[in-house]
């Protein structure tokens, strides 16, 4: 089993990179990574792109009139994005941060509007009721650009097509129906009518049908902003401010992962991107999604990795890895694993309830390996630990989250003392496989680095080698003048390159066996999910009053940089950040020594009373390792349940409660 | 010739950016830190202060103030800190004896700093420019406008790091220096002014 995340991006020497050809080479599987898949999984449903590519290039805030921050801390997470919004800022936009506690991005916002944790989905469900109530929608942009016109069928709640009347429809011919509502009858989308209608209920052919708009108008009316005002805690004329505030476009949403971190967090995004197409606040100058942008780059894949025509699978999610290792079996049929090998991950740190680790995955494991850079609490409690070269020891090619440039790494200094480039680490194992041909010997990064490159599609952006060598960073997205706004020309959907305001048919994230007839039909349009844990209705929140969150700190990227000395004479220790109301109820002070504890496990640490927490929110920021802890660590009180649709850990789905020891 | 910072109060976020590329460039020994972040709000750093919602908090990098008053060298017996020509107040380790008249005399706690013991690195090689004077046991140091780096006419290690664009430095005496740009038409306070320093950092609000 190999056992990847996102510890170093790089083509070769990264989690992109040769790993893969080594471990296609021997058919090794590989987990499903379950961080921050939700956001993605909800966006997808709107306007595809998989679970990466909704963010537009951060340069785009600057056209923005309002910037809406959600969720999302980025002074301290993407600060690279920061001085956007606050350049943004300082040239007129408006900037209102929603979120549970009073970041420093609060700080620096115009304005600042709490929220309970986990109730965001339900106020943009409650937003866009009001929008759609008060006429506040883009019907030109609907028409255009949204799946508002297309017609659903009442009998089987699938999207009307050519196909459904005529079944000898080359599939790759097939068309949606629409109602023209100058000729008042249904036509196929591609005949091109004068005017289509978004409202409406009809009957083709005998079929009865209403329009996508129509059921999501009637579905959303539920949701109003009374109720969300009781569930979020954000006053009525508060909600419906901020409903014709976003209305008025263009509005950006600035969000990354901290909504996500919530059983319901793939719903809020289907809701937040449904809200945006309403309002034709996506794919526009100056609207749309920002906080994670990626670029899909054609390198050479194929010719790298598939060195037998496979790739290794990933069906096991993360989430349920302890269980398949405990069980030595996945869905009832038997899935040996035996053997680990853990790279560009510190996964017993990142993954939710940690002690999983003790009880289940590493009693099982027979053997497990770890190649890594820091000594993560993954690697200490490994067999065999095999040391990386830092990045800067490295010749690599790399791009980056939230910036357009493809940049060459060049490396700094040779690597130090028993270190190696992962791909010679890689190539050296391979080889004693027998596995020459793959690896050939004597090779070295820059070998790689011509490989990946070795492409048509990238010569044909003059993105080659020597440019590389020789500019170090080349924009292969957008220009300066021109940032890239994603969904600009179209949206990668199937539904005509519109933004979907219904999906037709909500697919899980990854298809592990799991149970989803309760829940297929409902997920075809955005709903009202309560948390699974961290929720006032939930009977366990009696004994553990306190929703516990993780935040991003400032002087860490997850667990990296965990034991940078510089670093850590600024931040030395592990923190239990507690509101004041809270800690004087249980009567602990700046400094006392605590134990944050729940069913699944505990933390002893110093407890820190900080008025940025919401009275009812405890925050541990992540990424410390166990040795920092006095006893326990802050992942073992998180939770591997996951919702079954987005199949992602919800770190902040968590309830606990903290005492004096 | 006068040299004179900014620092814009407004986009500081407190990241540490700053410090830490001061700690670099001087090879700082543990511990000592010529350029601090400090936090106008709770008791804690990062904490706000008030009642949630209703919170305050802002960002103060504090170093040497490089005053055209300063109270430092005044007071030091043997001449081991004095201004120069070009407003930087300068520490020399070779005559410091060591008896922080200096820090007792300075108002802005915190900038000048003591080594009390032989200094010590977290690794084992010598980091940033060669051009920095070795750091000495029981001597005051603090920092010195990155001296060494407008010799090659560079500007201090802590301008061009910051991420936030807060941070300018040049010759206040010329009206085109980046300095002196952006200061103007803007309204900036200088740290404990009443007491007559007259500093050479201006912070914009
Ligand atoms: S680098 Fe800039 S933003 Fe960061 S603390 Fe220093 S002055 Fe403030």
């Amino acid at each position: 089993m190999f056992d990847i995340a996102s510890g170093d991006y790089g083509f070769v020497n990264g989690c992109l990179g040769m790993y893969q050809r080594f471990a296609n080479s021997i058919g090794a599987s590989k987990l499903n990574v379950c961080y921050d898949q939700a956001t993605g999984h909800g966006t997808d449903r709107v306007i595809g792109g998989g679970v990466w590519l909704w963010g537009s290039e951060p340069m785009t805030l600057l056209d923005a009139k309002k910037i809406i921050i959600w969720g999302s801390n980025p002074v301290y997470s993407t600060p690279q994005n920061w001085r956007i919004i606050k350049e943004a800022q300082r040239k007129g936009a408006k900037v209102i941060d929603i979120d549970v506690i009073y970041s420093a991005t609060a700080n620096k916002s115009d304005e600042f509007i709490p929220i309970v944790p986990g109730s965001d989905l339900m106020l943009a469900l409650a937003m866009t009721n009001y929008i759609i109530g008060h006429n506040l929608i883009n019907v030109p942009f609907m028409k255009a650009r949204t799946t508002a016109p297309f017609l659903v069928r009442k009998d089987n709640g699938k999207m009307l097509r050519k196909s459904d009347f005529d079944s000898q429809t080359d599939p790759k011919e097939d068309d949606f129906y629409v109602w023209d509502s100058v000729a008042n009858q249904p036509v196929l989308l591609k005949s091109g009518p004068k005017d289509v209608a978004i409202e409406g209920t009809y009957n083709v052919k005998g079929l009865d049908v209403e329009t996508v708009f129509t059921l999501l108008k009637n579905h959303v009316k539920q949701y109003t902003v009374e109720k969300a005002s009781e569930l979020t805690k954000i006053p009525v004329e508060k909600i419906e401010y901020l409903a014709r505030t976003y209305a008025d476009s263009p509005t950006m949403v600035y969000t990354n992962y901290g909504i996500d971190h919530y059983q319901n967090g793939h719903l809020w995004a289907f809701a937040a991107l449904v809200m945006a197409s309403l309002t034709g606040n996506i794919g526009v100058k100056g609207a749309g999604f920002v906080g994670n942008y990626v670029m899909y780059m054609p390198l050479n894949y194929k010719g790298a990795f598939y060195t037998n025509g496979k790739a290794a699978t990933s069906k096991i999610p993360q989430t349920i890895f302890h269980q398949v290792v405990k069980d030595q079996a996945l869905a009832g049929k038997p899935y040996p694993i035996k053997a680990m090998l853990t790279f560009c991950s510190n996964s017993m740190s990142n993954m939710g309830q940690q002690n999983v680790w003790f009880t289940d995955i590493l009693p099982n494991l027979d053997f497990h390996v770890v190649i890594d850079f820091e000594l993560t609490d993954t690697a200490r409690y490994a067999d065999i630990v095999l040391p990386a070269a830092f990045w800067m020891e490295v010749d690599d090619l790399r791009v980056s989250y939230n910036n357009p440039y493809m940049m060459m790494q060049e490396k700094a200094i040779e690597p130090l003392y028993e270190s190696k480039p992962p791909v010679e680490i890689f190539g050296m194992i391979a080889r004693k496989m027998g596995l020459e041909k793959f690896f050939p010997q004597g090779v070295d990064d820059t070998y790689w680095v011509k490989m990946m490159l070795d492409t048509d599609a990238l010569r044909k952006m003059n993105v080659t080698y020597d440019r590389l060598k020789a500019e170090k960073a080349v924009r292969v997205q957008g220009t300066s003048e021109k940032p890239y706004i994603r969904g600009e020309k179209y949206f990668l959907t199937k539904s005509a390159g519109r933004a979907q305001l219904y999906a037709e048919n909500p697919l899980p994230r990854v298809n592990y066996g799991q149970d989803l007839s309760q829940i297929t039909k409902k997920e075809r349009l955005p709903y009202f999910k309560a948390p699974g844990e961290a929720w006032r209705d939930n009977p366990l929140f009696k004994k553990y009053p306190l929703v516990y969150i993780q935040e991003h700190s400032r002087y860490r990227v997850h667990s990296q940089w965990f034991n940078t000395p510089m670093l850590r004479e600024l931040d030395p220790e592990p923190l239990a950040k507690i509101s004041r109301k809270d800690a004087e109820s249980r009567n602990i002070k700046t400094g006392d020594i605590v134990e944050v504890f729940n069913d699944r496990g505990r933390a002893v640490l110093k407890a820190e009373i900080n008025d940025a927490m919401s009275p009812g929110v405890l925050s541990i920021p992540k990424g410390w390792q166990r040795e920092q802890f006095i006893k326990g660590c802050y992942q073992e009180l998180t939770s591997a349940t996951s919702d079954p649709m987005a199949v992602n850990f919800a770190y902040f789905d968590c309830l606990v409660d903290v005492r004096k020891v | 010739m006068r040299y004179a910072m900014a620092i814009d109060l407004d986009r500081c976020t407190g990241c540490h950016a700053c410090t830490v590329a001061c700690k670099v460039e001087n090879n700082l020994p543990n511990l000592i830190w010529w350029n601090r972040i400090i936090t106008v709000g709770g008791e804690s750093p990062d904490t706000p202060k008030g009642n949630f919602p209703d919170l305050k908090m802002e960002f103060l990098p504090i170093n040497c103030q490089h005053c055209e008053n300063p109270p430092c060298t005044a007071v030091c017996p043997v001449n081991a800190t004095y201004k120069r020509e070009d407003g930087i107040v300068v520490q020399d380790y070779d005559k410091c004896i060591g008896c922080r008249l200096c820090i007792t005399a300075c108002p802005y706690s915190g900038v000048r700093q003591f080594n009390a013991k032989k200094p010590e690195y977290a690794i084992e090689v010598a980091m940033g420019d060669d051009g920095v004077a070795p750091h000495k046991e029981k001597v005051v140091e603090k920092c010195t406008f990155c001296a060494h780096r407008l010799a090659k006419g560079l500007e201090p290690a802590c301008i061009r790091t910051c991420q936030n664009l807060a941070r300018f430095f040049g010759d206040i005496d010329d009206p085109q220096s980046e300095v002196s740009k952006a200061i103007k038409g803007r309204r900036y306070v200088k740290l404990l002014d009443h007491k007559g320093t007259k500093p050479a950092v201006f912070y914009l609000t």
